[in-house]
């Protein structure tokens, strides 16, 4: 993974302003409104979020996170390819 | 299926966190019906614990009225209710704690010819009368309907649990085949019965029905559960390899019509009038 691996993405979640465990909650909210093999973009900007997010992500085998891209400090996108 | 609102993403946020549960399960729960026969030790907290989790429709039924000896365990009575019908305590403590729940309080008691209708249009049924009677009609009822359930009794600080899967699994009847005679010192009036015993037991059942709609887990079935809790020792006994009984083997025929449950299974216990000072059992 890099720090700046852009993709296309079938939907976008913009959770800016949103903590733990919430970014994770909309999270997998959206990804349940996928089909399989679809890419969600997830916008944060909660630091923790950062990690906990791809982790539950994939803890709960709900998809795999393909690409990141940061703001130093800041924000933090992700592209999520559902299972 | 419905979407969620904004405030129910984050009422039921911890739920829909869980692997087994998600957005899908929670939905599911909101437009699910469970019925629970009986509003008192057993169906407190059973009744509580499914409306907190977003159970959207609670059928509950009893024709009791609240007395003070009910409150130790029956946790939604309070002390203003006594006197009051136990299912209209029940809907107005639900309704108040969560807006998504819609409680039908049925001032009835289930017998042979109204419990088809009082149970149909259920997605599952939590038992929580008081007496053995009751217990077999609602087992058998439910068998015939086809709508999977649980079973508790509890006593002092016992307990006994069952679920079951009509058609897949064994019933209160194919453990115990006939309804044991009242016996009223072996009730929780005449035995006594501390809170936490209905109350743990309830907390099941309603977990069971939480699991049997949203599929997470696996049911308590063809097991039953034996916990004492003066010792903490909790027992489960395989029941699955025992033959089935006359309910299970033609379960397309109602069972429960030709039964004799004697005269006990009119109501969920023994006495039909219930506004004195006396309890009444779980």
């Amino acid at each position: 993974m890099t720090m700046d691996n852009r993709h296309s993405a079938d939907a976008v979640i913009d959770l800016r302003g949103r903590k733990c465990p919430m970014t994770f909650v909309y999270t997998k909210l959206e990804l349940e409104k996928l089909e399989p093999r679809q890419i969600l973009k997830v916008i944060l900007d909660y630091a923790p979020s950062f990690t906990n997010v791809p982790r539950s992500v994939e803890l709960q085998d709900l998809g795999e996170v393909i690409g990141e891209s940061s703001e130093p400090g800041t924000e933090k996108t992700l592209w999520i390819r559902k299972k | 299926m419905q979407t969620l609102t904004e405030a129910q993403i984050d009422r039921y946020s911890r739920q829909i966190l869980l692997a087994q549960i998600g957005g899908k399960g929670q939905k599911k729960l909101l437009s699910s019906r469970v019925t629970v026969v009986g509003a008192g030790g057993l169906g407190c907290p059973a009744a509580q614990a499914l409306a907190a989790a977003g159970v959207g429709a609670i059928r509950i039924i009893d024709a009791d009225r609240v007395e003070l000896s009910n409150l130790p365990r029956q946790f939604l009575h309070h002390t203003k209710d006594v006197g009051r019908y136990k299912v209209d305590s029940i809907k107005e403590k639900i309704e108040a704690m969560n807006p998504d729940v819609t409680v039908e309080a049925v001032r009835m008691f289930v017998d042979k010819d109204n419990i088809a209708g009082l149970l149909s249009g259920s997605e599952y049924v939590i038992e929580a009368c008081d007496g053995q009677a009751a217990k077999f009609l609602v087992n058998d009822a439910c068998v015939h309907l086809g709508i999977p359930f649980t079973i508790a009794g509890v006593v002092q600080f016992y307990g006994q649990i069952i679920s079951v899967i009509p058609g897949k699994t064994r019933c209160l009847r194919c453990l115990f085949r006939e309804p044991a005679p009242e016996d009223a010192q072996n009730s929780c009036s005449g035995a006594g019965v501390m809170g936490a015993a209905p109350g743990m037991a309830g907390m099941i059942q309603a977990n069971e029905a939480i699991k049997s709609i949203t599929g997470a887990g696996k049911l308590h079935a063809d097991k039953l559960m034996i916990f004492n809790l003066l010792d903490c020792s909790f027992d489960f006994l395989d029941i699955a390899s025992l033959p089935a009984c006359a309910a299970c083997a033609r379960p397309q025929e109602p069972f429960y019509k030709t039964f004799d449950y004697g005269s006990a299974v009119t109501v969920c216990h023994l006495r039909p009038e219930s506004v004195s000072g006396r309890d009444s059992g779980v």
